[in-house]
């Protein structure tokens, strides 16, 4: 995302003169993009957002419009929006420093407290996640505590505990691995594991899989301890937003990636209900035949 | 005589061990089906909803009560309330929460989302507002609830059988 970060500052330097009309629209156009990208590979999603977030953030700079209440709010919402989508730090950044404005401004309110919430969430930071929800939503249940250390080498996650506590982990890729994107909120992702844990068919795809939920601005801990109570065998960790996940698709679930020394070499995706999007995966590990 | 009870010690923690699994499979099966059955009354709940279908969301419209609970959103909300809305044979099954989120209190929301059989769904919206006795009430038998459906927020259903990244959508059960 480098590339990003010279769009923007390419975009101040170009934005001296002055603009009459002071657009806030950029928070819809990403929705729109969102809902319009729907179909598209995660890579083409992520450059339609990324080109309405760079526009909007630059036409927010003009002279006569950064300080407007209606710009702080588009630009704190479309970059809250934004981040979801990228580890960068800008959107990140930018984020932050709207929610300031509008905090000192006193203009911020509930939807603006859970939208900073969701995207420390997102990002991983429970800790700076939790302060903010004493501080502003405390009818909202608490985060989890994330024990103190570090990530190993390899994919950066979250294992979760018995207690819904979190410790940093990572899934050491040597081998072949399948990593599979899941989420147990999702129907689609429940009916597939439940196939594959309980027939036969799949015991030696069991025995390679790594069930990985992507993070977002949604907490799901009591869903994920759930399945992991019920599956021991078979736990889900959450993914922690990191550059070392880029090669992954985890804007959509389920998605089965098969995994050979930490290459990509396979990817099924979605769960239709007969497992005919793992059937490459199984053929490439020579569990099933052509 | 030694060696024999260290057989028997063995073969009691191997059928201890295949006792466990078997125990450990029926509750992971047990747990799944909890979630099966209410998964079933969840459809049961949409499917017979007063709006479970674009037509019948038409006709509700045509004829609009003036007590509607939609008419607690702004012009705005409505609009995007409405156009975000996905029906398939299992009624609703997917909706944008934005308007919601940010304009109603939890019993507001809970009139409207009851005329779609999807008021369960509030459980996914902990920071709504909390106006009177009532809100507190419902926000504490929805948001504190444990209930295991497969609602899952932040995605929107894909035809190609997979949720996808959607910012202040929820997939519904049923997608």
């Amino acid at each position: 995302m480098l590339l990003l970060e010279w769009m923007l500052v390419l975009g101040a330097a170009s934005s001296i003169s002055p603009v009459s009309i002071c657009k806030a629209d950029t928070y819809t156009q990403l929705l729109k993009a969102e809902a319009t990208t729907l179909n598209a590979s995660a890579r083409d999603r992520i450059e339609a957002l990324s080109h309405i977030y760079v526009a909007g953030r630059r036409a927010s700079r003009a002279v006569g419009c950064r300080n407007k209440d209606r710009v702080i709010e588009d630009q704190f919402k479309a970059a809250a929006l934004f981040a979801n989508y990228v580890p960068d730090a800008e959107p990140l950044r930018n984020a932050l420093a709207q929610y300031g404005l509008l905090v000192e401004r006193g203009t911020a309110g509930a939807e603006h407290h859970r939208r900073l919430i969701g995207l420390h969430v997102a990002r991983g930071d429970f800790a700076q996640a939790e302060r903010l929800r004493r501080q502003w939503l405390s009818n909202v249940p608490a985060f989890p505590r994330v024990f103190p250390g570090r990530f190993p080498p390899g994919l950066p996650v979250y294992a979760v505990q018995a207690d819904g506590s979190l410790v940093r982990d990572s899934i050491r890729l040597s081998g072949d691995q399948v990593v599979a994107i899941v989420h147990p909120r999702c129907g689609h992702s429940r009916r597939a594991l439940q196939n594959i844990v309980a027939q036969p068919a799949y015991q030696g795809l069991r025995a390679k899989l790594v069930l990985v939920v992507p993070n977002g601005p949604h907490w799901a801990g009591d869903s994920i301890a759930e399945w992991n109570g019920l599956h021991p065998e078979l736990p889900m960790s959450v993914m922690y937003m990191d550059k070392r996940w880029a090669a992954f698709d985890r804007q959509q679930t389920p998605v089965f990636h098969l995994v050979r020394e930490g290459r990509i070499i396979e990817t099924g995706t979605g769960w239709r209900g007969a497992g005919e999007e793992v059937s490459p995966i199984m053929r490439a590990l020579r569990l099933a035949s052509d | 005589m030694q060696n024999c009870t260290r057989v028997s010690l063995f073969a009691l923690v191997l059928a201890y061990s295949a006792a466990a699994a078997a125990a450990a499979a029926a509750a992971a099966q047990t747990g799944d089906g909890v979630r099966e059955s209410v998964r079933e009354q969840v459809l049961v709940a949409q499917k017979n909803a007063q709006i479970s279908s674009a037509a019948r969301l038409d006709s509700y419209l045509a004829v609009i009560p003036v007590d509607s609970p939609l008419t607690l959103l702004s012009v705005d909300g409505l609009e995007q309330f409405l156009t975000s809305l996905s029906f398939n044979e299992n009624g609703l099954v997917g909706y944008s929460t934005e308007a919601i989120a940010s304009e109603l209190s939890y019993s507001q929301a809970h009139r409207l989302l009851s005329l779609f059989g999807a008021e369960r769904t509030l459980r996914l919206m902990p920071g709504l507002r909390v106006e009177n006795e009532v809100d507190l009430d419902i926000h504490r038998s929805y948001v504190q609830s444990g209930e295991l459906v497969e609602d899952h927020m932040g995605y929107r259903c894909v035809a190609r059988a997979t949720c996808r990244e959607s910012t202040e959508f929820v997939c519904m059960s049923g997608c």
